[in-house]
């Protein structure tokens, strides 16, 4: 989806702030709503059925947290999530488990904002398409007899975004990495480019979101992440479906 | 030191004699003389009955060898009577076939010959006939009546070529509806055999040759022909006679006239047979003796002497029973002398017929005289040796008790002598057992200290109402090899026998230092922890607060900086305060991140310039408030080391900080330089600063935990003992050097080149 066709919902606790992201959008979006706090924000959701919700955490009356839980625990919004933050103390790990796309830190230049926005609009798809510019630091390698016993035996675990895997593989969280993640069975194979969004090296845990998929095997990847159950974008144990 | 018992005071116990315990063999335990003599028993009569069992046995095989010899020759002599008795027949045949009315070809009168002569021999008819078989005169029929051709086998025939008597195989007769053996002789008439002349006689004639044999009831002697056809048989002759003999048989028939050999009888009974074939009528005898009978005899012969046997083994063990309580009765009557020799009693023996019984009862006797002597020997000995004993044991009881102690305890006299150390003393100076002894107590003082000892040690004799306990000066001990360690050391007087000594007890705090330090560092580590926690929620704090406002600046800023309407001059400004809040943010962001406790972070490839630049982010500030100048030597930005960045960051700010606090005594130029140097696999940071270094005493101490030169309260970060540590943890190392005699501090890691 382009942002051109997308109704966008905007939550912040600081009116000023929510007027200039309003102006931002409202230049480019089909369609803006607004709201001051997490509460206001799920009855804008029910009402308009916003393909995007860009969300400051820290809120009075509903924090953003308990407003991204209930989403998605009613189910009927499959809107994204943007965290747009000055301060959390909330763990990546635990956002990207909660199903948050993309966390950004205040304050934020526009051409950032727009260009997250419109890339969580993206289905899989398009989303992985073009290589990101980025220089790779290493490379995830992994090699698996095949996804359903990765999967049972707890080695890996997908989300809508990314996946998180049983490795001791050590780089710094927010480093572009290559992926070459194959599973003997079927021929299928990850193969791109990712980014590592957190680590837990005593519970040998990598979480990482995929930014670009190799062609051969992007339609095949797009449809793991889409059917997706935990509804997270970066499960937080390759242990599978364990929600915060 | 008087707590010396006083020896040899009470009176002298003697311990009871134990009750009496017979001695035990080895697995605990005994049997009566009885179990012995009935093994003696055993021992007699078992190889006397193996003996008997090994002679029957031999017996026994003799036995069968002669029971199968002479059942060979009676099949033989049996053969022979079959023979005579065909012989017979045959002699009386040749003188018929010499009759002239053959001659003259009267056969009826032949024909009542013949039957005279049948009804002499009475065992079958005669028959004459030409060599075309057809019968001329036949016994049975009157002459006259027509007669078929002869029934009887070519074996007969053989007769016109050989000119011989043949005795036929069983056949069928003719004639007579019967089973028939056949014996015929050539009739010879002008030089050629003209006729034969045959009897056919019943097989029951045979039987009648067996039947007065007087065979033993059991036994199966049959006749068989040439072929092996059963002719006459003891036992069911209607049943066997025609068939053929056991295959067996008929197998070691072919391979000799004579043998004997273990079959079965027609009727499954195991046997062994004798068999014997004649050469002249080509016929066997074959005798089967049951296997049955020959086993009965050697079966009743084992029950026998079993019975025979058993009876010995019981009357022997009766025997023995009888001789065993006579025996054990004599020696029992020994245990009430033997107890009472131990306990010291007047013994009486009771006569025994057993001679050694005897001998022991008067052995026992003298022996009782003998210990009587012997114990009071031993009483008057043993009172002068328990008084030594008791000396000696106190003496070894009190070094055992100093040697357990937990310190070094040693004795010295006035003069510094050593007179006694126990055995800590001697292991924690370093020195032998009894090394010690005699040496000076000087020795074992560290030489730095040695004079002030000395003069303590004089007035701690002489000083009149002086403490008789008291602390030595010394914090150190010197060891044997002249090292050193921490002490502590107390003092006090004693009086032995009269003289004036000091014991010092000596405690090793090496091990108690130690723990006080790792206790010191952890708790250090965790104030840190606390602190930096503390820290770090406030940081949060500000940052949620600082952060709001300024996206809101930011955002405004930054619209008019890319508003392509507005004037020049506000887009100047516009872009300078998107610049400035990019600075707040960046100072927020490194507060933030130098406010975690990084301690459980994995290790990464950190570029070192980031590091610094996030401590200078915080306290470049302060520097420039302060007019110390701050110079950053340039750093290569790919450089990368594999470290716990926000620690790592951590002790560049510490360092920096250090530095700062250190160049506000100094006067003149103040200035800090941080340089930054890679070599070798290393990666080494230096903080240089214009401060007056730091005095000698405290330069060794400076990492300690324990140590700061700074107020209570004013001690900000890690300090140097725990950035010592984290440097070692990431296998480097921070030491405290001098630069053109600046103080400098130099954080040394191992370093990763950038792939």
């Amino acid at each position: 989806m382009q942002l051109s066709d997308a109704t966008i919902l905007l939550v912040d606790d600081e009116p000023y702030l929510l007027e200039i992201f309003r102006m931002w959008f409202e230049r480019h979006a089909r369609r803006v709503v607004t709201a001051e706090n997490g509460k206001l924000a799920l009855e804008q959701a029910a009402e308009h059925r916003p393909d995007l919700i860009v969300s400051d955490v820290r809120m009075p009356v509903m924090d953003g947290i308990e407003m991204v839980r209930r989403l998605k625990a009613a189910g009927t919004s499959s809107a994204g999530i943007v965290f747009v933050s000055g301060y959390t103390d909330l763990s990546q790990r635990d956002c990207f488990d909660l199903g948050v796309e993309a966390m950004l830190p205040k304050p934020l230049r526009r051409a950032s904002l727009m260009a997250t926005v419109q890339r969580c609009l993206l289905d899989g798809e398009e989303r992985w398409r073009e290589r990101p510019a980025e220089e790779c630091q290493g490379t995830l390698s992994a090699r698996f007899e095949s996804l359903p016993a990765a999967q049972r035996e707890g080695l890996i675990a997908f989300g809508s975004g990314g996946f998180c895997i049983r490795s001791g593989f050590a780089a710094a969280p927010g480093q572009a990495i290559g992926l070459d993640i194959a599973f003997d069975d079927g021929g299928q194979a990850l193969k791109g480019q990712g980014i590592v969004r957190w680590l837990q090296p005593g519970e040998q845990q990598v979480g990482v979101e995929i930014s670009y998929v190799d062609d051969e095997n992007r339609g095949w990847v797009a449809a793991l992440a889409a059917r997706n159950e935990s509804r997270s974008f970066i499960p937080r144990s390759s242990l599978g479906v364990q929600s915060l | 030191m008087t707590a010396i018992p006083a020896a040899g005071g009470g009176p002298i116990t003697l311990v009871a004699p134990r009750a009496v315990q017979a001695p035990y063999r080895a697995d605990g335990r005994r049997r009566p003389i009885s179990f012995w003599l009935r093994w003696l028993v055993i021992v007699c009569v078992v190889p006397a009955w193996a003996v008997v069992a090994l002679v029957m046995a031999l017996s026994y095989d003799r036995e069968r060898g002669t029971l199968r010899q002479s059942t060979a020759i009676m099949a033989r002599a049996l053969m022979q009577t079959v023979d005579a008795d065909i012989a017979t027949v045959v002699g009386a045949l040749q003188a018929l076939a010499t009759s002239p009315l053959l001659a003259n070809d009267d056969l009826p009168a032949f024909h009542a010959q013949a039957q005279k002569l049948q009804r002499m021999l009475d065992i079958g008819h005669i028959v004459l006939a030409d060599p075309s078989r057809r019968q001329l005169v036949n016994t049975v029929k009157p002459f006259g009546e027509p007669l078929p051709t002869t029934a009887y086998s070519e074996r007969l025939e053989q007769l016109f070529v050989t000119g011989k008597p043949a005795i036929s195989d069983l056949f069928s007769g003719a004639v007579v509806d019967q089973r028939l053996v056949a014996v015929a002789v050539p009739v010879i008439l002008q030089g050629t055999i003209a006729f034969n002349l045959g009897m056919g006689i019943r097989p029951e004639h045979f039987l009648s040759i067996l039947k007065p044999q007087q065979l033993p009831a059991g036994w199966v002697v049959s006749i068989l022909d040439a072929k092996g056809t059963i002719v006459a048989r003891t036992h069911d002759p209607e049943k066997f006679v025609g068939r053929s003999g056991p295959p067996q048989l008929l197998r070691r028939m072919a391979e000799g006239s004579e043998s004997v050999i273990d079959t079965e009888t027609q009727e499954g009974i195991p046997v062994f047979a004798a068999f014997s074939r004649s050469t002249f009528s080509g016929w066997t005898v074959a005798i089967g003796v049951p296997r049955a009978n020959l086993t009965a005899d050697l079966r009743q012969s084992i029950w026998f002497s079993i019975a025979i046997a058993a009876t010995v083994l019981i009357l022997g063990a009766l025997a023995a029973n009888a001789l065993s309580r006579r025996i054990s009765g004599s020696i029992r009557g020994l245990r009430a002398p033997a107890l009472a020799l131990a306990s010291g009693g007047p013994l009486s023996i009771a006569p025994s017929d057993t001679e050694e019984v005897a001998e022991v009862g008067e052995a026992l006797v003298a022996a009782s005289r003998l210990l009587a002597q012997r114990a009071e020997d031993r009483e008057k000995a043993q009172a002068a040796e328990q008084q030594a004993a008791v000396a000696d044991r106190t003496a070894t009881r009190f070094r055992a008790f100093l040697d357990a102690a937990p310190n070094a305890v040693i004795v010295s006299r006035a003069d510094g002598t050593i007179s006694f150390a126990n055995q800590r003393a001697s292991t924690a100076f370093g020195y032998a057992a009894s090394d010690l002894l005699g040496q000076s107590i000087e020795r074992l003082i560290p030489e730095r200290l040695r004079a002030g000892h000395s003069a303590h040690l004089k007035g701690f004799f002489l000083a009149p109402g002086a403490q008789p306990t008291g602390t030595a000066p010394a914090l150190f001990a010197r060891r044997k090899d002249g090292s050193e360690f921490p002490a502590e050391i107390s003092l006090s007087r004693i009086e032995l026998e009269g003289v004036p000594k000091v014991m010092a007890v000596i405690r090793d705090l090496t091990e108690q230092k130690r723990l006080e330090a790792y206790v010191e560092t952890s708790r250090l580590q965790m104030i840190s922890s606390a602190r930096l926690s503390a820290l770090g929620t406030m940081a949060g704090g500000i940052a949620h607060e600082v952060n709001n406002p300024l996206a809101v600046i930011h955002a405004l800023a930054s619209d008019l900086a890319d508003d392509q309407g507005g004037s020049e001059q506000v887009r100047q400004d516009a872009g300078r305060i998107v610049q400035y809040a990019d600075r707040i943010d960046g100072i927020v962001k490194s507060l933030l991140y130098l406010a975690r406790d990084g301690a459980g972070d994995p290790f990464t490839a950190a570029s070192l310039a980031g590091i610094v630049a996030r401590a200078l982010d915080l306290l470049a500030a302060r520097f420039r408030q302060h007019s110390v100048t701050l110079t950053v030597g340039p750093i290569d930005p790919g450089l990368r080391i594999v470290c716990r960045e926000v620690q790592i960051s951590q002790i560049v700010s510490n360092l920096l900080q250090n530095a700062f606090d250190a160049v506000q005594e100094g006067s003149g130029d103040r200035w800090v330089r941080l340089e930054v140097a890679a070599e070798a696999g290393r990666v080494i940071l230096s903080v240089v600063d214009s401060g007056g270094g730091v005095p000698p005493g405290v330069q060794a101490r400076i990492m300690e935990p324990f140590f700061t030169t700074k107020p209570v309260g004013k001690g900000t970060g890690l300090g140097l003992s725990l950035s010592k540590k984290i440097a070692e943890e990431h296998g480097g190392t921070l030491t405290l050097g001098e630069r053109d005699g600046h103080t400098c501090f130099t954080l040394s890691l191992p370093s990763r080149s950038k792939d």
